[in-house]
């Protein structure tokens, strides 16, 4: 079955490279596509999709309410955030939001279907300094150990993303723990994971001490 | 309760020690050099008269502690009545020298005859109030009169029912052992008390002064108002003639005795913080009110009232025994301080009435004028120690506000130079996003479609190569911006994996053997970027001329110099560089000028056909040079 994706990009060039890319791939099936965030909305409502790619920086509105939104609807759909720099804080900022990968609009662009397949079949991409980020946030502060609400990362997680962050591939790395490459992917998803679901608790915690949220 | 055994057994010794003193007591002293030889006595006769003429009959031995203006003398209303004393003396005894004579206490207007002369008169017409009271008697006896065996002397001492009659030891002997002791009774008994009476007063009224003040502080209050009472109370001993009426005076004066006890018991109890203050008080003055009413009437009826003064020592003992008691609950040395002068004023006042009322030996002269001091003096001490206190906990205050504003003051320039530093952040940080977003959708952006556009119309341009290589610039000026916290590590990584895909499609391989390593403090934005492009210069370099299929990446600590710091070193496997390229090459030396401007070692080897090594060595902790 083919993956059904679709595309928010403003950028005519890049939404044509990445177009033609996906379109030339057999497995990938386009089931849309929008140039700002007003059509972007439209588009995640009518739903449907596999794999949504989103740039982050829309004329109209940011990427990163269009991942909300599209996360919340569709949490079985995949979002990969496209980017030309992957700078750590917007690359984190979409993890928050629900991403579970990114592009980089590099020449390498044409070769994206292979980060979508990958992500589709339950693995994530990262950079080191993303790694590196991962590892201070999530790491198990003293103070925060009593806070159910948390999942702090496990050991292995912990191992996984030292050594990404050092700069490690995932062959590398899967060839130091004895691990399949995917196995190793699948741990960079989860560590997404738990992101995502540490800053909707921090998001709930700071709401409830605000009196955003009645738990009562 | 043993407390006030112990007391009631210090009581009883006092009372024994004087009975026994008592019993021995002499009744003529005398000394074994006759010229220094003095008649001491307190046994006298009496009589008494309406009419002014020394009585030749009706004399009566009595000892001289028992005159009193109803001893022996009925009080009448018929004219005055003269009380005579007579006192015979054995001239032969006594040093042929010139003689005189001396009574303690006379208190009354007094005539004296020597062997029927009048050789001494000490008095004045009105109120018969001639003498202060405490002030003894001196005179010298002229030898004209003397005889040279018996002599008598006999003293006209003027009653009336307002003031009982008085006095005190007789002395005959040599002048000037009389005359000396004279000046010791006159001061003991006289001046000195006095001036005690007259420094109370003042002590008084400046606590008085110290109260309204300090309204809170009653201690002061019942201490002046103890004072205040017990100097007017004094007064009687001293002055010669009284200010208005004798009766009202002496009324007021001894009135003055309980409201002196009401005020002296009520310091005590307060000064001790005694928990039921209130009704002690009350009992207490109530008691002192009713022996004064009873002083009162009795004075009316008998005259002699001096017994009544038991009772106000009575009303002072249990109370201080009460006092005892609730301090013994919980002691502290203030409370003994004040509980020490009220039992020696107890003391001093047994002392007093025991000699005067009850014949006992003791000292010659009156005691209880002296307790005023301790009372003050002890009250000094316990105030000195609360100001003392006081001020240490004052210091103590100033010592912890000191340390607090400092605190706060510390804690102050450290969340304002945090602000500051948020704030510099912040601005940074927007500055930053502000560009990045210029980079992202102008430049970046751009860069990214004219590469594409590039790449799809003429893919081999030479633009491309340079679209590349423009926006692989960028990309490393970007990431130098990343926030780092100095892990050089993460630096490297990031920087293959932005290189990895590069490399994969010039056949070469990356073996990396990167180690965890120490943080580069120093390593921010600008310092960032000469470390990436050093790197990314070896590995474009690799990439364009090594002709390698591997690059070594090692990375760990390494100590140079005694310095900490973080070797990389960069290693192909290609082939080399000749000597010629290696002094030509602009790279190089850029590389090198780049290491220089972050304090770092650059080093470049390489052999023909056995690679090139490019190593960078980066210090832990930059000394900064000004």
């Amino acid at each position: 079955m083919a993956i059904k994706a679709i595309i928010i990009e403003d950028n005519p060039t890049t939404m044509d490279v990445i177009y033609q890319s996906l379109d030339d791939a057999d497995d990938i099936e386009i089931l849309g596509t929008a140039a700002n965030a007003t059509l972007g909305r439209e588009l995640i409502a009518k739903g449907g999709f596999d794999i949504m790619l989103c740039d982050l920086g829309l004329p109209d509105g940011s990427g990163i309410d269009l991942i909300k939104y599209a996360s919340k609807l569709f949490p079985e759909a995949d979002i990969i955030v496209i980017t030309i720099f992957a700078e750590q804080s917007k690359v984190l900022g979409a993890i928050k939001a629900g991403a579970r990968g990114y592009l980089v609009k590099d020449e390498h662009l044409g070769s994206c279907v292979n980060a979508i397949r990958e992500t589709r079949a339950g693995g994530s991409s990262i950079s080191p300094l993303i790694a590196r980020q991962l590892l201070q946030q999530l790491q198990p502060n003293a103070n925060e150990l009593d806070d159910p609400l948390l999942e702090p990362l496990s050991s292995r997680e912990t191992d996984v993303l030292n050594l990404l962050a050092r700069g490690f591939t995932y062959a590398e790395i899967a060839g130091f723990l004895t691990l399949s490459e995917h196995t190793i992917r699948t741990y960079v998803r989860r560590i997404y994971h738990k992101l995502q679901v540490n800053s909707r608790s921090e998001a709930v915690f700071e709401a409830s001490s605000r009196g955003i949220i009645d738990f009562h | 309760m043993t407390f006030i055994k112990v007391f009631f057994a210090l009581i009883s010794f006092c009372f024994a020690a004087i009975f026994c003193g008592d019993l021995a007591y002499a009744q003529e002293a005398v000394t074994t050099l006759q010229s220094e030889r003095v008649i001491e006595s307190d046994q006298i006769e009496i009589a008494s008269t309406n009419i002014d003429v020394i009585p030749t009959n009706g004399w009566k031995q009595i000892h001289l502690r028992e005159l009193s203006a109803n001893n022996g003398v009925s009080p009448t209303t018929q004219g005055p009545v003269f009380v005579w004393v007579k006192f015979k003396f054995d001239r032969t005894l006594l040093s042929p020298d010139e003689l005189a004579f001396m009574m303690d206490v006379p208190r009354l207007g007094i005539i004296v005859y020597l062997n029927g002369n009048d050789i001494y008169e000490y008095y004045s017409i009105s109120n018969y109030q001639t003498n202060s009271w405490n002030s003894p008697i001196y005179f010298q006896l002229p030898s004209k009169f003397l005889n040279a065996q018996n002599n008598e002397i006999v003293m006209r001492m003027d009653a009336n029912s307002t003031y009982g009659i008085n006095g005190g030891l007789l002395r005959v002997g040599p002048s000037p052992i009389i005359a000396s002791h004279y000046d010791f009774m006159n001061l003991a008994d006289n001046l000195l008390p006095r001036s005690i009476t007259n420094i109370t007063l003042f002590l008084s009224f400046c606590l008085l002064l110290l109260w309204l003040a300090r309204r809170k502080d009653y201690e002061f209050l019942w201490l002046a108002m103890t004072g205040i009472f017990w100097s007017a109370r004094n007064w009687r001993y001293f002055i010669q003639t009284p200010p208005f009426d004798a009766k009202v005076f002496l009324t007021i004066s001894n009135l003055l005795i309980y409201l002196f006890l009401i005020a002296l018991l009520g310091f005590a109890g307060y000064f001790v913080k005694l928990s039921k203050f209130k009704q002690y008080i009350k009992i207490v003055a109530g008691a002192s009110i009713a022996s004064f009413l009873l002083h009162f009437i009795f004075q009316f009826t008998y005259g002699d009232v001096r017994s009544l003064y038991l009772l106000a020592l009575f009303i002072s003992l249990f109370s201080t025994l009460y006092i005892i008691q609730e301090s013994a609950k919980d002691p502290t040395l203030e409370r003994a301080l004040i509980i020490m002068p009220l039992l020696l004023l107890l003391g001093l006042s047994f002392h007093d009435i025991g000699v005067a009322v009850l014949g006992w030996k003791g000292l010659p002269f009156s005691l209880q004028p002296y307790g005023s001091i301790l009372l003050f003096l002890t009250f000094t001490f316990t105030l000195g120690g609360r100001i003392i206190h006081a001020f240490d906990n004052l210091e103590n205050m100033n010592a912890i506000l000191d340390t607090e504003v400092k605190a706060a003051t510390d804690k102050l320039k450290v969340s304002e130079k945090a602000q500051h530093k948020l704030e510099l952040s912040l601005a940074i940080e927007n500055e930053r996003e502000r560009l990045m977003r210029e980079i992202h959708d102008g430049i970046g952006s751009n860069l990214v479609t004219t590469l594409a556009i590039a790449q799809k119309q003429e893919a081999n341009s030479v633009a491309v190569p340079l679209l590349k290589r423009a926006i692989a610039d960028l990309r490393l000026a970007v990431d130098s911006l990343e926030p780092i916290q100095g892990e050089v590590v993460s630096l490297l990584g990031n920087l293959r994996h932005r290189i990895e895909p590069d490399m994969n499609e010039a056949g070469l391989k990356f073996v990396w053997r990167v180690e965890n390593t120490p943080r580069l403090e120093w390593l921010e934005a600008v310092n960032s970027l000469h470390v990436l492009r050093i790197l990314q210069e070896a590995f474009a370099n690799i990439i364009a001329h090594a002709n390698a299929t591997q690059i070594f990446v090692n990375c760990a600590t390494e100590v140079r110099n005694g310095r900490q710091g973080v070797l990389i070193q960069i290693r192909d496997d290609g082939k080399g560089m000749s000597d010629k390229r290696k002094t030509q090459g602009r790279g190089i030396a850029n590389m090198k000028a780049r290491a220089e401007a972050i304090s770092a070692i650059f080093e470049f080897t390489s052999k023909s056909k056995s690679g090139t090594t490019v190593s960078l060595w980066l210090p832990v902790s930059i000394v900064q040079i000004i």
